[in-house]
This record gives C-alpha cells, sequence and structure tokens, in this order.
C-alpha cells in the first residue's frame, strides 16, 4: 500500500480545487470525495486538507460561505473564484504533461529492457 | 454529490459578518461538523459509535493544532482583506472628492486661502515654540542630565540667584565629584582679526578644556581642546572654528586644520571644527572657541585665582548617573561654602548670606520658561490655535452652506444605499484634501514670511535658523488633517442626514433649522474669538506704546556705541584709554557727526560702582538698587547722549585731571542727599575719606542703568580725567546729525581708516541694547495685531458668505414678503439685523472669554489694564462696522427682489 508518496507538494491544492470545480461544496464533501474517487489510494489526513482550504482561500483561489448542508446542519461551503478556475486550468494541464512524462520515462525503460 | 444542494437564500441571511473574533468560533464548528459527519457516516456503515468517533478522530489528525494553526491562517486572510477594502474605498473617497471639487473650483480656493491663513498663523508660532522652549540643545548628548551652575545668596534677607560664578567657585565646583561628571566655564569674548581696514570681528568663546566633553559633542573635523591646554599661560595657543564661521572663512576646507588665525597680537592654530550649528546650551552663534586661558597672562590668572567677588563665568555641569538634581545640589553647596571659608570668609558671614548652589536644566523648556518672551510665545501659541479654530468654524460655515445646496445629490446617494459612514468620510475627505493644499500653502508662506517674522519679533540667533524643517513640515502635515477633519466632521454629519424624500422633493431650497442653528452658532463663536484677539491687540499695543514712551533720560535712537575689540592684544589699559582717545578725535572729524565722547561706562551695558564719602555725614541713603553707582565720562558725553542736565552745567574742557575736582550727579542722588537744599556746591569724596574733595556742578536727567524697567539708583558722573586709576574706557559714544542707523557702516569704515592700527571696531545703535527689552511686547502687539487682522477678515468672509447665501436661498420667502408688501427697507433691516445680532452676541461672548483670560494675560501687559474699557470698545466697534459692511452686499441684493421672478423661480 503505497499511498504516502503519491502526495506531492502542491499536488492537495490541485485535488482540493478539481473536487470544488463541480461546485460549492463543504469540506468534509471534498474528504469523501477525494477518498472514494481515489478508491482510498489516495489517503489525506483531515487536518492538511482543512488547512489547504483555508490557505487556498487565504490566496483568494476559493471563497467559502456558511450554508446548510442536506441534513440541515450548518456547514461552510466553498467555491472556486475566477483566479481559482484559471490556476485549476493551468495545473492541470502542467500537471497532466508531467504525470506523461514520468509515465513515458517508465514505459520506454521497461520497453529497452523487455527488448 | 447530490445530496449537497445549495440553499443559498438561507445561507446569505445566516451568513454572519466575518470578525476577528468569529474566526476560532468558526474553525471550531467546521471542525466539529467534519467529525460528526464521519460518525454519522461510519455508524451508518455498523460502526459502533464510540469506535466511529475514535476512527473520525484518528483519521483527521491533532485537533487542537490544526484549530489553531487554520485560524491563525484566517486572521490573516481578514486583516489583509479589510485592510486592502479600507484602502480600495479611500482611493474611491479621494478621487470623489477631488472630482466634486474641480467642480467648483471657486469654493475650494475660497477654503484654501482662509485654512492657509489659520494653517500659515499656526504653524509660524510652532515655529517660534519650537525654537525657543521644546528643542533640546543640539548635539549635547544625554541633555537631562547637563545642567546650568547658579549660586544663591542671601543679601538684606533677599535672596539673590547668581548665574555668573567667579573662578574660584568654578574652582569648588569642579571638586565636587560625588555629584558631577565634569563641571566646565565658558565665557563669550568678542574678538577680532586683522588690523586696521583688514580687521574683521569674531563672535569668540572662551571654553574650559573640558567644555565639550561634559555636552557630549564630537568635533565635525579635528579635535577639540587637550587638558594641558587650558590653565597654562605658556600653552600653544589653538582654537576650534564654529561651522559658519569655517564655511565662510575657509570655504569649508578640510585644510584649515593646522593653519592659523591671528587674533589680537597671537597667532591660533585651527585644531578643530563644531559640527554645524552646534551653539552649546545657549541660542549665542560663536565663531570661534579658544581654551579658557587663551592669552592671559601669569599675572592675571593668579587674579582670577584670588577673586571670588569676580562673577564672569558661565558654568555648566553634568550630573553623575544616579544622582538625583536634590542630591546633586546639596553635595555642591558644601562644596561652595567649604570653598568660602577656605578663602577666608568668616563663619558669620558664611552663616549671614547662606550660599547655596542651584541647578537648572539646560533643557529650553526649564531653563527659559520664565522669561517674558517665552510666556508672550506660548500665550501666541495658544492664540495661533484659536486663529485655526476660527478658520475651521468658518470653513465648517461654508462646507454648512454647500452641504445645503448639495442636499439632492446627497439624498440620491442615500437612496441608492451608500452606508452613512462612508457618505461622512467622503465628505470629510474633501476638506482634509482642501486642508492639505492649505498646508503647503501655508508652509511656502512660512517660507517667505516667516523668516521676516522671526528676524522682527526675535533675536538674531533665532532668525538664522533655518525657516523650515523635518519637524515643522510634518506638524504642518498634523495641523492640516486635524483642521480638514475639524471643520469637516460637523457639516458632512449634518449633511449625511436629510430626510431623503423630504429634500429629493424640495430641491436647494430648505436649510432647515438644526443646520442654520449651527451656523449661527458658529458665526457667533467667529465673532466672539476676534473680539478677544482685537482686545488683546489693543491691550499690547497699549503696552508697547506705554514702553515706548517711557522717559529712559536719554535718546537711544541719535546715539551710536562705538567698541574696540582689544579682547587678545597685549595692551596695557592706558594704551586703551590712548586708543579711544584717538577714536574720539576721529570720530569728532568725521563727517555728518554732531558730538562724541568716551566714557567708561554705559547704560543697558555696564555700570561701575564706589565708594562716596560726603564731609559731616555718617552714612548716605541708597535706593534698593545699591550704589553708589558712577560712570566717567569726557565732555559732551551728555548732550551726545541726550542726557538733559537739569540744573547747572555738565563736563567742559576746563574739568581736566589738573584742575579742582568736578562731579555731575543724577536727579536721585541730589533729591535723597540733599532733599531740601541744592545739591550743586557741596562736597563729595570719590573713592573714600581719603579723597580730596570733588564738587557738585550739576545736576542731570536719571537715565538706566540695564532695564528699560527699572527703580532710579544713585548714580553720578566725573570727568575723565578724574576718574580713579583702575577704571579705564571702554566706549565711545557719536551723535551723528540724522538718522543714527543710516551712518552706522560708514562711520565704521571712517574709524577704521582713520585709526590704522585699530583692531576691529565695532559699531551698533544705542537701541540696538534697548530695543531687546522691548521683545515681548513688540510680539505680543505685532502677533495679535496680524491675528487679529486675520480672525476679523475670516469672520467677515464668514458673515458675508452665510448671509448671501441665506438671501439666496430665501429668495422666494422674500419675494412672498414683498408682495405682500414689505418695503424694501424692511428687507433690508432683515438682514443688516442678522448682522448686527451676530455682531452683538459675538461681543458679549467674546468680553465675558477677554475679562476671564484677563489674569493671565495682565502680568504680560505694561501699564496697561487687563480690563480697559478702551480695548473693549474698539474691539466691538471694529467687529460692529465689519458686520455691517460683511452684510451690505446681501442687503442690496435681497432689496432688489422681484417677488414675481422669485416666485416663478423652480
Amino acid at each position: 500500500m503505497s499511498t504516502e508518496p503519491m502526495l506531492l507538494q502542491g499536488t492537495l491544492d490541485l485535488l482540493v480545487l478539481r473536487t470544488l470545480a463541480w461546485g460549492p461544496r463543504h469540506g468534509y464533501a471534498v474528504a469523501r470525495w477525494i477518498r472514494e474517487t481515489s478508491a482510498d489510494v489516495i489517503l489525506v489526513e483531515d487536518r492538511a486538507l482543512y488547512l489547504a482550504l483555508h490557505r487556498l482561500e487565504e490566496n483568494a483561489l476559493i471563497e467559502s460561505e456558511w450554508g446548510l448542508s442536506e441534513n440541515n446542519r450548518r456547514a461552510r461551503y466553498y467555491q472556486l473564484t475566477a483566479a481559482g478556475k484559471r490556476q485549476l486550468q493551468t495545473k492541470a494541464a502542467s500537471w497532466t504533461r508531467y504525470v506523461e512524462a514520468v509515465f513515458r520515462i517508465l514505459e520506454s525503460a521497461e520497453g529497452r529492457a523487455s527488448a | 454529490m447530490s445530496r449537497e444542494k445549495r440553499v443559498s437564500g438561507i445561507r446569505r441571511l445566516l451568513n454572519l459578518p466575518e470578525s476577528r473574533r468569529r474566526v476560532q468560533h468558526d474553525v471550531d464548528a467546521e471542525i466539529r461538523f467534519h467529525i460528526e459527519s464521519r460518525v454519522a457516516e461510519l455508524v451508518a456503515d455498523g460502526t459502533r459509535p464510540e469506535i466511529a468517533r475514535d476512527i473520525a478522530t484518528r483519521e483527521f489528525g491533532d485537533v487542537a493544532e490544526a484549530r489553531a494553526e487554520i485560524a491563525r491562517v484566517d486572521r490573516r486572510r481578514l486583516t489583509r482583506e479589510r485592510r486592502q477594502a479600507w484602502w480600495e474605498t479611500f482611493g474611491q473617497d479621494l478621487a470623489y472628492s477631488a472630482r466634486s471639487l474641480r467642480s467648483q473650483p471657486g469654493f475650494g480656493a475660497v477654503v484654501v486661502l482662509v485654512l492657509a491663513l489659520g494653517i500659515g498663523a499656526n504653524v509660524t508660532m510652532f515655529g517660534v515654540i519650537d525654537r525657543l522652549l521644546l528643542r533640546a540643545p543640539a548635539y549635547v548628548t544625554d541633555p537631562q542630565r547637563v545642567v546650568s551652575i547658579a549660586t544663591g545668596l542671601r543679601v538684606d534677607g533677599n535672596d539673590r540667584l547668581q548665574r555668573v560664578l567667579s573662578f574660584p567657585i568654578y574652582r569648588d565646583m569642579r571638586s565636587a565629584t560625588a555629584a558631577f561628571e565634569q563641571v566646565a566655564a565658558y565665557s563669550s569674548d568678542d574678538m577680532a582679526f586683522g588690523r586696521g581696514r583688514e580687521a574683521h570681528e569674531l563672535r569668540g568663546m572662551r571654553v574650559s578644556a573640558n567644555y565639550f566633553a561634559t555636552l557630549g559633542v564630537r568635533p565635525a573635523l579635528g579635535r577639540f581642546f587637550l587638558p594641558e591646554e587650558d590653565g597654562n599661560p605658556t600653552a600653544p595657543r589653538v582654537l576650534v572654528l564654529g561651522h559658519g564661521f569655517w564655511q565662510r572663512q575657509f570655504e569649508g576646507s578640510e585644510s584649515a586644520i593646522g593653519r592659523t588665525l591671528a587674533i589680537g597680537d597671537d597667532q591660533y592654530t585651527i585644531v578643530g571644527v563644531a559640527p554645524r550649528g552646534f551653539t552649546g546650551v545657549t541660542n549665542e552663534i560663536v565663531d570661534a572657541w579658544v581654551p579658557l586661558t587663551a592669552n592671559v597672562t601669569a599675572e592675571e590668572y593668579a587674579g582670577w585665582l584670588r577673586s571670588r567677588q569676580a562673577y564672569w563665568l558661565r558654568t555648566i555641569a553634568r550630573v553623575r548617573d544616579g544622582v538625583t538634581p536634590e542630591r546633586a545640589a546639596a553635595i555642591s553647596t558644601a562644596a561652595l561654602r567649604a570653598g568660602a571659608v577656605r578663602d577666608g570668609e568668616s563663619p558669620q558671614a558664611l552663616a549671614a548670606s547662606s550660599p547655596s548652589v542651584h541647578l537648572v536644566s539646560v533643557l529650553p523648556r526649564e531653563a527659559r520658561a520664565d522669561s517674558t518672551e517665552a510666556q508672550v510665545a506660548v500665550l501666541l501659541g495658544a492664540v495661533s490655535l484659536l486663529v485655526l479654530l476660527i478658520t475651521c468654524a468658518n470653513v465648517a460655515n461654508l462646507q454648512l452652506a454647500r452641504g445645503v445646496a448639495r442636499q439632492r445629490e446627497v439624498a440620491v446617494r442615500i437612496a441608492l444605499g451608500i452606508d452613512r459612514a462612508r457618505l461622512v468620510r467622503q465628505l470629510v475627505c474633501e476638506t482634509v484634501l482642501l486642508a492639505l493644499a492649505a498646508g503647503v500653502a501655508a508652509i511656502v508662506v512660512t517660507l517667505w514670511g516667516g523668516g521676516l517674522v522671526r528676524r522682527v519679533l526675535f533675536t538674531s540667533d533665532l532668525a538664522v535658523a533655518t525657516p523650515v524643517d523635518l519637524r515643522l513640515v510634518a506638524y504642518t502635515a498634523f495641523a492640516a488633517v486635524l483642521a480638514g477633519i475639524v471643520s469637516g466632521l460637523l457639516p458632512a454629519l449634518q449633511s449625511s442626514r436629510p430626510a431623503v424624500s423630504d429634500a429629493l422633493r424640495a430641491g436647494a431650497r430648505a436649510g432647515g433649522p438644526v443646520r442654520s442653528r449651527t451656523r449661527a452658532v458658529l458665526l457667533v463663536t467667529q465673532a466672539a474669538l476676534t473680539v478677544v484677539f482685537l482686545v488683546g491687540a489693543v491691550l499690547f499695543v497699549r503696552s508697547l506704546r506705554r514702553i515706548e514712551s517711557l522717559p529712559l533720560g536719554l535718546e537711544p535712537d541719535r546715539v551710536l556705541v562705538v567698541r574696540a575689540r582689544t579682547s587678545g592684544m597685549r595692551i596695557s589699559e592706558s594704551d586703551v584709554d590712548a586708543l579711544y582717545a584717538r577714536l574720539l578725535d576721529a570720530a569728532r572729524a568725521a563727517p555728518g557727526i554732531e558730538s562724541a565722547a568716551v566714557a567708561g561706562g554705559l547704560p543697558f551695558s555696564t555700570v561701575w560702582a564706589e565708594e562716596v564719602k560726603v564731609p559731616g555725614r555718617d552714612s548716605l541713603p541708597l535706593t534698593r538698587d545699591g550704589g553708589p553707582y558712577f560712570n566717567a565720562v569726557s565732555r559732551d558725553f551728555f548732550r551726545t547722549m541726550g542726557i538733559h542736565v537739569l540744573r547747572g552745567r555738565g563736563f567742559t574742557e576746563a574739568d581736566r585731571g589738573t584742575t579742582a575736582r568736578t562731579v555731575v550727579v543724577n536727579k536721585t542722588l541730589a533729591d535723597l542727599w540733599w532733599p531740601n537744599e541744592e545739591a550743586i556746591g557741596h562736597c563729595m569724596k570719590v573713592g573714600g575719606d581719603t579723597m580730596p574733595c570733588a564738587q557738585i556742578v550739576g545736576v542731570v536727567e536719571n537715565t538706566r542703568r540695564f532695564q528699560l524697567i527699572e527703580d532710579p539708583a544713585v548714580y553720578f558722573y566725573v570727568p575723565r580725567e578724574q576718574a580713579p586709576r583702575w577704571s579705564h574706557s571702554s566706549v565711545l559714544v557719536v551723535r551723528p546729525r540724522g538718522d543714527a542707523s543710516q551712518v552706522v557702516e560708514s562711520l565704521r569704515r571712517e574709524l577704521q581708516t582713520r585709526v590704522l592700527d585699530a583692531p576691529f571696531i565695532d559699531v551698533s545703535r544705542l537701541d540696538d541694547l534697548v530695543n531687546p527689552q522691548m521683545r515681548a511686547w513688540r510680539l505680543g502687539a505685532t502677533a495679535f495685531g496680524v491675528f487679529g487682522l486675520l480672525a476679523v477678515v475670516v469672520a467677515a468672509l464668514g458673515l458675508y458668505s452665510v448671509l448671501a447665501y441665506d438671501v439666496s436661498r430665501r429668495f422666494r420667502e422674500l419675494g412672498i414678503r414683498v408682495a405682500l408688501g414689505a418695503g424694501s427697507d424692511d428687507i433690508r433691516r432683515m438682514v443688516v439685523g442678522r448682522g448686527i445680532r451676530v455682531a452683538v452676541v459675538g461681543a458679549a461672548l467674546g468680553f465675558a472669554i477677554a475679562i476671564a483670560a484677563g489674569p493671565t494675560v495682565a502680568p504680560l501687559l505694561f501699564q496697561t489694564s487687563a480690563r480697559d474699557p478702551s480695548a473693549f470698545l474698539v474691539a466691538a466697534a471694529v467687529l460692529f462696522t465689519v458686520s455691517v459692511l460683511a452684510a451690505i452686499v446681501p442687503m442690496r441684493r435681497a432689496a432688489r427682489v422681484d417677488p414675481i421672478v422669485a416666485l416663478r423661480a423652480e
């Protein structure tokens, strides 16, 4: 179970932004979505997640409002700002490029070894 | 995801404004929500509740650390957001204010002008008070530990404070090492360098070697004196240059160090330069410092050590760290008494005089607080604040009038939902902008006119200081912002709360009773303060007149004082006499000179005292001021000085050293010693019983010894050639034919050319000795006069603007009145009546303030009652006239109202 090395610096931010791309949601929903979507491969400590949320808000990439949750409890909802959407696009693109590059290297290495 | 519905309406409702206090609370709520949601989910999946909570908490991580960390991030964000928002709206407000001002440049110009006058007056006075009282002496380290030493003596039951000490007392002070780290002495000595036509004056200061160390000042160049350069007649001659003199004479070149300057008969080597603007603990400007004993012979030095009663040294000391001033005074008093005993004073005499040491801080607010000059300056500072207040009231009034005209605009903005605080801020912003512009104008005025004001009103040393520096600019900015807020706040508060619908409907017609009451109060306040200033101006002008017309017994404006700077020359007293005799001949031969005379002493400057016996009398009465004083003068002295000979004669060519002794006495001496008979013809033995009789040949008017205001003293004159051997010539007085001040420089050149080997010859007006003593009153009269004029102008402007505005606002009402049969006289009366009502109420209030302030001002006046009725009468008359004048134009306009036009308008 090699989950820890998967969370590189800045990756969590990207994941949070991506999660919020579908619309406003509260911190718990973000945590659950990451957990469920990654099929428990990426395990984020909740504390780190909340810190990331508040840092992103400090940098004006997301904004928050208090609202009512599905079971009628007060919850803090986060939402992307215009700057956040832009950031998500560029970061996602560069991340994809990066992963593809890594993937190519791994692929070609394997190819040569098998040849 | 579908479960996470957004309930935006309610959410917005519950969305409370964020505050720093709420931050932690919100963070806690968020964390709680998360953990409880997770627990609920786990329980729903079949986990036991206790275990579910454990899991949720573990998954979360360190909760305590998280809540602190997250809250910190949030607080940081909140602070930044708020600051940003503030600057953003502030920028908007500024832009809005600037736009709205640009649309009314005339209004802006008037406000800037009025505020520039008020702020300018204030800033000028601040500059003066700052120099006079607030600023610590430049370059002095730890100035609160530096003191001037004075001694107190009891003389005839009165305590007398002696601010100059004798050399032996200075030595006693140096022995009080438990009290002082350093004790230094200094004494100014006007010197000169060069001879004849090449002679130049040099404002010199003799200082002990540790003088600079005592003050803790560092040289700008070179070094200060070494201990062995002082107290040693054979030491090489050295001097330290003042920064200004170094710039003028050596163009600020570093090569000045090591060069020599010829002072008197000696060559002095320049060893250092003092920092720029260093003047010790006083404001005296110094060109060069020399060691205390520079060119003092061994015999003279021995004389200093012996003469405990010769007071000539000023002394400063640095009190030891941790020693209280009281303790230091006690220690040094003990040293003073021990020294007196050592120098042979009897215990009885010591007990009778009970000498003590008084330590006076060199910080100007303590050292100078008692001077009339400082008191007047502080009074004027307070007055200039009032001037500023008047101008603020005036600007507030103008703004109020403008606010009424802008009511519709404001109402629209309020209807559109602008926050009231924001609106107030925008309106205040406008006045602050104007006030800042006025501040800039005020500084320009101070740069240009402030120097002039200081030259006229203050000592030369204050006048030469730069009129504008950073402190002054900072103060101006502060005063401007404050004035802007003070004058803008009230109108802003008023005009930001109109009844919206009313204002929208009524347009600019309605003024509202509240607002016009505020304006009336402001007008009356202005009028009252104006009256106060006018009363002050009249009182001070009257004092000055009284002082100027004091009979001095001589004519200072007609007399020039000539002195040769012999300091530093090895020259005997008979040589000095000979020099003055030659100068006297030269002056008499110079063109345009009516008469000239030499003397040993000079009124307002120096005086000598001598023992006198009258045969057949055991004791001779004296006035409280001691004596008998005398002066040794040549013929023509009385004529030159303008001293009237009341009876008998003055001295003539016949009163020589070889002829019978003669003496001329003043009126006080004649009246006191021979109250019921003619003094002329009686015998006085000048110098004691052993001296031959001198016959009184004349009685002259009383003059002064030192002060404009002093009691007459017993005073007599002896012919120059018959003077006691120890008294020598010290001054030449010259009476030119025309205006004395016109010939100062030409006489100086003439004398310097005619007496070629003379040292620098100093020519000044006797008036220059007298005038500084009138400064306090001159200052009061001028400043109150200027401020009073300012207040009158500003108050008239305020009254005019309000009346004019009123008339324009009430056009309709006036039209109706005319239509209903009011004559133009009624209308006129109505407008002028308002102006007069303001004047009457304002004058009454002003009188009350002036009477209340009387006791504060009274000690600063001279032979003038603070309740002088004529001052009040003049003030009331001026205010009344100005009020009527201010009402004339609006009155004319009102009287011309055409009812048809007025009623059709709008």
